[in-house]
């Protein structure tokens, strides 16, 4: 499986402001790569350097081989990018952005074009300004899946969908990554990447703080849900690995970093007339990564 | 791979997004001819000619080309299609400003020098072809010159090189103050102030040269009764006389100023140089596409995704805006009216204070806080526009 995207040492300054720092990732064809990070952690300048938007202050990037400051950009004829912010040109009807996609991407594809369109049933004669969100965001994936792409570039493609479009969206780029399709997607919807994707990166200040595969990065913590007769034991909310517990009536979570066997073995020893082990959801895991990188205070964080 | 030089989809997508406003071009520019030929053309056939006065007896195309084109001061042909081109330059960018399109258009596989030149050629063959008719009825009329026409013969006024010289020198203006609006509008960003800019560097020179000239002449009573002490006063020619270099330069850039420009055809006299308009206007009309080209290339999706060529240009832009005009009325207007007021009340004797420029001060001061007042009112103004509209989005 070769290497789509490859970035080295990657950074972005802006004055005195490091918006993105030493970025090291490579991203396998065909798969799913998640961005995730705080509102400002880089997300979004890390993508639009990897369009050749933004001229990289350091390391370097390339994107199918190319590297992304090509002045012709002629790798961007394999590369759809969807966005959440205002993408089309304000004059156009829907049938105008078709016509320009046509003219503009070699590759594009008016049979595929066609059906996305009726599949997302998109009125051709309305002037793109008068779309809802939820059709804007439809009308880009036509656009970007149109030009038959081998790379996905999703910026927040799915903020602020309806629960209906937002699983159109998702399902749709499961298919296209299964054709072959490499993804690169940053979103705030955990709940929606911790189902598709492959591998995910977490932003933090510019920088991955943790790059891991989806199952790997469940493992990173651990939650055990437990009932005792008498209420949680003092030795298990000080034990080595436990992160904290969460208490809901007699249920306790108790959300555990490391050793997560051995906190289970001591909740066994304290005779429990409920355990289960179960994973953390991606919100907990990236919540969990920013307390640990001083990101908000505590309390806030762990409500 | 290369790309190509004029990618179809950047044509289709420009002539889409900007059709409207060559529309636009075409109307500033022959809106009056046509009514007023149109007019003309129905008081001559309605035998109603003694209405026109003497001198415009003859058929509508003679008529035209006489008063429209050649002679515009009436009809102001010369102004409205500089303000067109003006509006032209600003608005091929300011499209791409409003929202995202910038990053649309950039995530394609276009160069960012292909936008800059698909941009530059349409506005240059915008100019070209609305130009164009003009050119060719004064041609027509003076290959009819002589001939006898509804019982009038078109008179020989107008000769084939005038036809060259009307349309290169129009053309030549409007490229210029185009290409200066298209330069403007990359590095500064914003649709007002880039032809604010365009504006102001077009009229800057006359402005200059003519505040150089009347603040050194010695007829200046300010000078003379207040600031001669420190400052001998000088004649027109003693100022030019200083250096070879400064009176020529005065020359072509008077010359090469609208307004003179514009005065000098409304009398029907056109002197040798206004044969170099175009020469000049193209030579430099090119090299303001070169600088879009390094300024747009230089240029990045910055932060927040807004395109910043030049960081605080548009505040200061507006500040250098509003500070030049105040600096130059006021030193024009109130230091002479201001000091004939004062003589007048103090019964003509020189008065000694320094109340002209208390004034001149006080003026500059409160024009630029007008500006600032302005200016923030009319920002505080624009984002609650946007932000009712993004809340009116979020609900949809």
């Amino acid at each position: 499986m070769s290497e789509i995207v490859v970035t080295e040492g990657l950074g972005k300054q802006y004055g005195r402001v490091r918006a993105v720092q030493d970025v090291t990732l490579t991203v396998s064809e065909g798969s799913i790569f998640g961005i995730v990070g705080t509102n400002g952690a880089g997300k979004s300048t890390f993508l639009s350097m990897l369009l050749g938007l933004t001229r990289p202050s350091e390391g370097r990037a390339r994107v199918l081989g190319s590297d992304v400051m090509d002045r012709f950009g002629t790798y961007r004829e394999r590369v759809g990018f969807v966005t959440d912010q205002d993408y089309f040109f304000r004059q156009f009807s829907v049938r105008d952005m078709i016509a320009w996609g046509r003219r503009t991407w070699p590759r594009w594809d008016d049979v595929r074009c066609r059906q996305l369109l009726a599949s997302f049933e998109l009125p051709a004669n309305r002037p793109v300004r008068s779309l809802s969100k939820g059709m804007r965001v439809q009308l880009a994936f036509v656009s970007a899946l149109s030009l038959r792409p081998e790379v996905l570039i999703l910026d927040e493609a799915t903020s602020g969908l309806d629960a209906v479009v937002k699983r159109q969206i998702l399902q749709l780029i499961v298919q296209e990554a299964a054709s072959g399709v490499t993804v690169v997607m940053a979103t705030h919807d955990l709940a929606g990447l911790e189902r598709i994707a492959d591998r995910v990166a977490f932003f933090h200040e510019g920088r991955v703080v943790l790059q891991t595969s989806t199952e790997e990065a469940k493992r990173e913590m651990r939650r055990i849900q437990v009932v005792f007769p008498g209420g949680l034991p003092d030795a298990l909310r000080t034990a080595p690995g436990v992160l904290r517990v969460e208490e809901s009536g007699s249920v306790y979570n108790v959300i555990v970093e490391t050793e997560a066997d051995k906190v289970a073995e001591l909740c066994r020893q304290h005779g429990p007339v409920y355990m289960e082990e179960l994973e953390v959801d991606f919100e907990e895991l990236f919540v969990h990564i920013m307390h640990k990188e001083g990101y908000a205070r505590e309390e806030f964080l762990l409500a | 791979m290369k790309s190509s030089f004029l990618p179809r989809g950047l044509v289709y997508k420009e002539w889409h997004q900007q059709r409207w406003m060559i529309v636009l071009f075409l109307i500033a520019t022959w809106l009056l001819p046509v009514f007023g030929s149109i007019a003309q053309e129905f008081v001559v056939l309605t035998g109603h000619v003694s209405y026109l006065g003497p001198g415009l007896s003859e058929g509508s195309l003679v008529w035209f080309s006489q008063t429209v084109l050649v002679n515009p001061s009436g009809y102001g042909i010369g102004l409205a299609p500089w303000g067109a081109a003006l509006l032209l330059g600003a608005a091929l960018w300011s499209a791409e400003r409003r929202g995202n399109n910038l990053e649309t258009v950039l995530a394609s596989p276009v160069s960012k020098a292909a936008l800059v030149r698909v941009k530059w050629l349409l506005g240059t063959a915008t100019i070209f072809a609305v130009n164009l008719p003009g050119a060719l009825l004064l041609w027509l009329e003076a290959r009819g010159a002589g001939l006898d026409v509804n019982g009038m013969t078109v008179s020989a006024d107008v000769w084939l090189g005038l036809a060259a010289r009307w349309y290169s020198t129009q053309v030549g203006m409007e490229w210029l103050i185009f290409s200066l609006a298209f330069v403007a509008a990359i590095g500064v960003g914003r649709y007002v102030m880039s032809i604010l800019w365009a504006a102001l560097v077009l009229f800057m020179p006359l402005g200059l040269t003519a505040a150089v000239t009347y603040l050194m002449q010695e007829s200046a009573p300010w000078i003379t009764h207040y600031m001669g002490k420190g400052m001998a006063g000088y004649a027109t020619p003693d100022i030019q006389a200083l250096s070879p270099v400064y009176g020529t330069l005065q020359n072509w850039v008077m010359t090469l100023n609208p307004e003179s420009y514009y005065g000098t055809f409304s009398y029907f006299y056109m002197p040798q140089m206004l044969d170099f308009v175009l020469p000049v206007g193209g030579v430099l009309s090119i090299l303001l596409y070169v600088a879009s080209l390094v300024l747009f290339e230089h240029c990045e999706m910055e932060r927040f995704r807004r395109v910043f060529c030049l960081r605080g240009f548009a505040m200061s832009s507006l500040m250098i805006v509003g500070v030049v005009p105040a600096w130059m009325l006021g030193i024009l207007q109130m230091s002479s009216d201001v000091t004939a007021h004062l003589q007048s009340m103090f019964d003509h004797q020189p008065w000694h204070g320094p109340a002209p420029m208390l004034v001149f001060t006080l003026y500059f001061a409160g024009t630029v806080a007008v500006e600032v007042l302005l200016w923030t009112a009319l920002r505080r103004f624009l984002r609650s526009r946007q932000a009712r509209r993004e809340h009116v989005m979020a609900v949809a």
